[in-house]
């Protein structure tokens, strides 16, 4: 009785029923102990944002000659220490804190009820909690500069690896909580379609704890036995195969979360509805099924995958550009609809209709423009031979920048201006800042990516610090300034949004009425009248078991049985101390 | 986008007898503008992808 | 619970039209319809046209070509002499090794019109292997070797740079493939690597 997938005994007469509430349970709100566990959560995350993004314009500052890390010298050693420091905090710290103290409001709320078991998510977050404390030490003191995909024979201190593990194990615990309260909702509403910024969540959790299985195992049975002298070598392409079984899913696991709001907050957030709640749920659940089988287009350019798999890879990740696609649509389609609503007139002066004045808004909006423009590279570097011309470029930084740091990045800063004021029970500190942040990183965003971009195209390497890089030809230099001028109008937004995430935080307590609530949008078609096949985990679960069977399993079966642990890496310290 | 409001939609929900109000919203809504919109980006797609996939045919070719 | 009946009004057929309430339709809007249309017709198109790159053009990515044993790569032919090796006219290979923090050999030079099939592998770390302007793109993974063959059709020097972090010397880890007119070159400073240019190529033989 407590699985998932209740069978629904009649549901064509149930579901049909409009007069369920189509948001659950309104008057239900977290309690203030809610409210807190929460905010930890984004606490934290903020908290790594901002150290992790600090290294970001210093990097940047770097291409064009400007080198600030003599001054970071008591810390930070190098280039490649703060690049790991980045790349760790804020994409993986950073996202994963944010996601899943997310998840665990958009589950109270969509549901309208507590935690089932909430002594679960209290071990989950402690469990993240210890892992980052355990991953952060080696990294600052310079014991694991191996950057974020910590590939061997680089050898980081064993702390490196379990810390990374515990995070990772602690967001599948948190994950469990949302199962149990999911299913002990659905006991109580039979025949009801799961409310969709729960569920959407709740899928992004599955499809997490299915893809962080290649880490788990990369870092169990190979790096964190290496690092502790239990065996003396890796193999070192079997890791990246396991990494990238994960790293791909990685970037859907980022972008799912913004997913949600873009369906299911925005269109509230801007006065309309949620244009098709049906195609909304499908989008997640193809997700659920094509994130995970697709990471060989990581791999284009490795030896030891043949070119067979590489090819079914890019044909399958093509198949994801599918529910993007219908995002797209889906997210523009509900503003349009919102937009004319109200009056707004012409074939795009509608735009202007919507409103502006909102940071939380802006900062959706603008995510939502430049990841047009992520997708664009994105299906580039997934064409296959394509991927020549830019693989570990500095393009792919340029793309990423757009997708991870914009399009998740900057929709949560946007999802946080309304939601750190609810969970504190404060007012926004200076919407007016808030909204010159978000145009200041779009703007800086703007500059930085197309730079990056065009240098990746010249033939730049990416994780290099291009400004002491022998190699680099005189038609380089204006394309380097502009990293560095767009990482200058970052770190103005960056240190705008600490201060005014700050400022409200420790703002006063303000009447109730004046703190924002939880925008949570209808569809314009009622969710009861969505297919039952829409709002079942087991029939997906089972797909994208099957397509990792077929897409992933030869391809695993032969690297894991010609395991080769031969590379013991390098007798010193590799990176500068 | 207060608390009120929120019950205040779904008093109006559970008044409402059948689905014909929404209905009728969604068939007089014809997103033009997100066609046009998506219409551009299709451009923008082709365009920016042609012109990676024509640096790598003057690039050469690899075997 | 899989339902039939649930899964036909999914398919993309006019039952999907409409808002029936008792049939349970995804009621997509036929604007998205013929987006989501729209959509699939460009992917394949996008895809088709990859494939022709890749497989009618010959523009290809790394494959699975050989494994070796990164701790004694170095102490055996060809890797214990690496460099340019000629295999006949116009045509050379090329065994590089990528290590901490330095190609060997890191410069090659090649009359213009030559076909070079590049070898790469690492005793050590990571690497990686992107010679500019060119297509010539792979990671170079210790255990492997990878293999690409390109024919240099421009004179002029080309550098191929380490794209994957390695550690300290990372970011001065590069070579440079001289691409010279023809007969500027003279035959024997052509060869840079290996005793003889037999014992290369035997060695070559026994490895496929
Ligand atoms: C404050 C604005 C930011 C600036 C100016 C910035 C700049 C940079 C630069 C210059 C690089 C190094 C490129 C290289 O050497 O390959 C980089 C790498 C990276 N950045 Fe950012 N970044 C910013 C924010 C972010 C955010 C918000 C995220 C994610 C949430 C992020 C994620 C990453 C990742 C994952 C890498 C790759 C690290 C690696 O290659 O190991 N960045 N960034
Ligand atoms: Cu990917
Ligand atoms: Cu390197």
């Amino acid at each position: 009785m407590t699985t998932i997938d209740e069978p629904i005994e009649t549901p064509d007469v149930e579901t049909t029923d409009l007069t369920i509430e189509r948001v659950e349970k309104p008057e239900f709100d977290l309690s203030p102990q809610e409210k807190r566990f929460v905010g930890w959560h984004i606490t934290v995350a903020i908290t790594a944002l901002m150290i992790g993004s600090m290294m970001g314009p210093i990097q940047s500052f770097q291409f064009s000659g400007l080198d600030l890390y003599p001054y970071l010298e008591p810390v930070i050693k190098s280039y490649y220490q703060g690049l790991t420091l980045h790349g760790v905090l804020n994409a993986l710290v950073y996202t994963t804190f944010f996601i899943v103290g997310f998840a665990n409001l958009t589950t109270m709320k969509g549901l309208g009820r507590s935690l089932s078991h909430p002594v679960i998510n209290k071990v989950g977050f402690w469990t993240m909690l210890t892992g980052l404390i355990m991953t952060g030490i080696p990294i600052l003191t310079n014991s694991a500069t191996v950057l974020y995909t910590f590939y061997p024979p680089l050898k980081a201190s064993w702390a490196f690896y379990l810390g990374l593990t515990l995070v990772v194990v602690g967001s599948w615990i948190e994950g469990l909580g949302f199962y149990l309260t999911l299913a002990a909702w659905r006991k109580d509403h039979r025949g009801v379609r799961s409310p969709f910024i729960a569920l959407g969540g709740i899928i992004n959790m599955a499809m997490w704890q299915i893809a962080t299985l290649g880490i788990a195992v990369e870092i169990l049975t190979m790096l964190l036995p290496w690092s502790l002298g239990l065996i003396d070598n890796t193999d070192p392409e079997l890791a990246r195969t396991y990494f990238w079984f994960t790293g791909h899913p990685l970037v859907y696991f980022w972008l799912l979360p913004a997913y949600v709001s873009w369906y299911g907050m925005l269109p509230k957030q801007v006065g309309g509805k949620l244009f098709s709640d049906s195609l909304a749920r499908l989008a997640f659940w193809l997700f659920l099924i094509v994130s995970v089988p697709v990471g060989f287009h990581h791999q284009f350019t490795d030896p030891g995958v043949p070119q067979t798999w590489k090819f079914i890879h890019a044909a399958l990740t093509y198949s994801v550009f599918f529910p993007s696609m219908i995002t797209l649509f889906t997210v523009v389609a509900s503003l349009e609809f919102a937009a004319r609503r109200q009056g707004g007139k012409g074939l795009v002066g509608w735009i202007r209709t919507l409103p502006w004045g909102d940071p939380s808004v802006a900062a959706q909006l603008l995510a939502g423009i430049l990841f047009m423009f992520g997708g664009i590279g994105g299906l580039t570097n997934a064409s296959y031979s394509l991927n020549l011309v830019i693989h570990n470029t500095a393009w792919v930084p340029g793309h990423f920048h757009l997708t991870v740091a914009t399009a998740a990045t900057l929709s949560f800063m946007g999802i946080s201006y309304w939601m750190v004021p609810y969970l504190a029970g404060k007012q926004l500190w200076s919407p007016k800042m808030a909204l010159v942040q978000v145009w200041t990183w779009f703007v800086g965003m703007i500059i930085f990516s197309n730079a990056m971009h065009v240098l990746g195209l010249l033939g730049a390497p990416r994780r290099t610090p291009l400004g002491s890089a022998p190699y680099v030809p005189e038609e380089w230099n204006g394309h380097l300034l502009r990293v560095s001028i767009g990482g200058g109008i970052l770190l103005i937004s960056v240190l705008i949004y600490g201060w005014v995430m700050l400022r409200t935080a420790l703002g006063p307590k303000v009447e109730a009425h004046l703190v924002p609530t939880v925008p949570i949008a209808e569809s314009i078609r009622h969710p009861q009248l969505t297919p039952v096949w829409l709002d079942r985990f087991k029939p997906w679960l089972i797909a994208a078991g099957l397509l990792l069977v077929v897409a992933y399993g030869p391809q695993f079966i032969d690297q894991i049985f010609n395991m080769n642990l031969n590379a013991p890496g390098t007798d010193f310290v590799p990176w500068p101390s | 986008m207060t608390t009120d409001d929120v019950s205040a939609n779904s008093v109006a929900n559970s008044e409402r007898a059948a689905d014909h109000e929404q209905t009728d919203e969604h068939e007089h809504f014809k997103p033009v503008g997100t066609m046009f919109i998506l219409a551009m980006f299709v451009v923008a797609l082709i365009m920016l992808w042609a012109s990676v996939y024509l640096i790598l045919l003057s690039r050469g070719v690899t075997t | 619970m899989s339902n039939g009946e649930d899964l036909n009004v999914a398919g993309a057929g006019p039952a999907g039209d409409g808002l029936d309430e008792t049939a349970l339709t995804m009621g997509i809007d036929p604007y998205e319809r013929n987006w989501m249309r729209l959509t699939v017709a460009l992917l394949v198109m996008f895809f088709t046209t990859v494939a022709i790159a890749g497989f009618a053009m010959g523009i290809q990515v790394t494959g699975a070509y050989q494994e070796v044993d990164p701790r004694t790569v170095l102490d055996t032919e060809p890797w214990a002499t690496p460099g340019l090796r000629k295999i006949g006219d116009k045509e050379y290979e090329a065994y590089v090794v990528a290590q901490t923090w330095s190609f060997n050999p890191s410069e090659i030079e090649i009359p213009v019109g030559s076909t070079v099939t590049i070898l790469v592998t690492s005793p050590d770390l990571q690497h990686g292997f992107k010679i500019t302007d060119t297509n010539v793109n792979t990671m170079v993974v210790p255990g492997q070797v990878s293999k690409v063959t390109y024919t240099f059709d421009t004179v002029g020097d080309f550098p191929y740079i380490c794209h994957e972090y390695c550690g300290t010397g990372h970011a001065t880890m590069f070579g440079v493939v001289k691409v010279v007119p023809e007969g500027t070159l003279d035959e024997v400073s052509g060869d840079t690597g290996g005793d003889t240019d037999n014992e290369a190529n035997s060695d070559e033989d026994d490895s496929q």
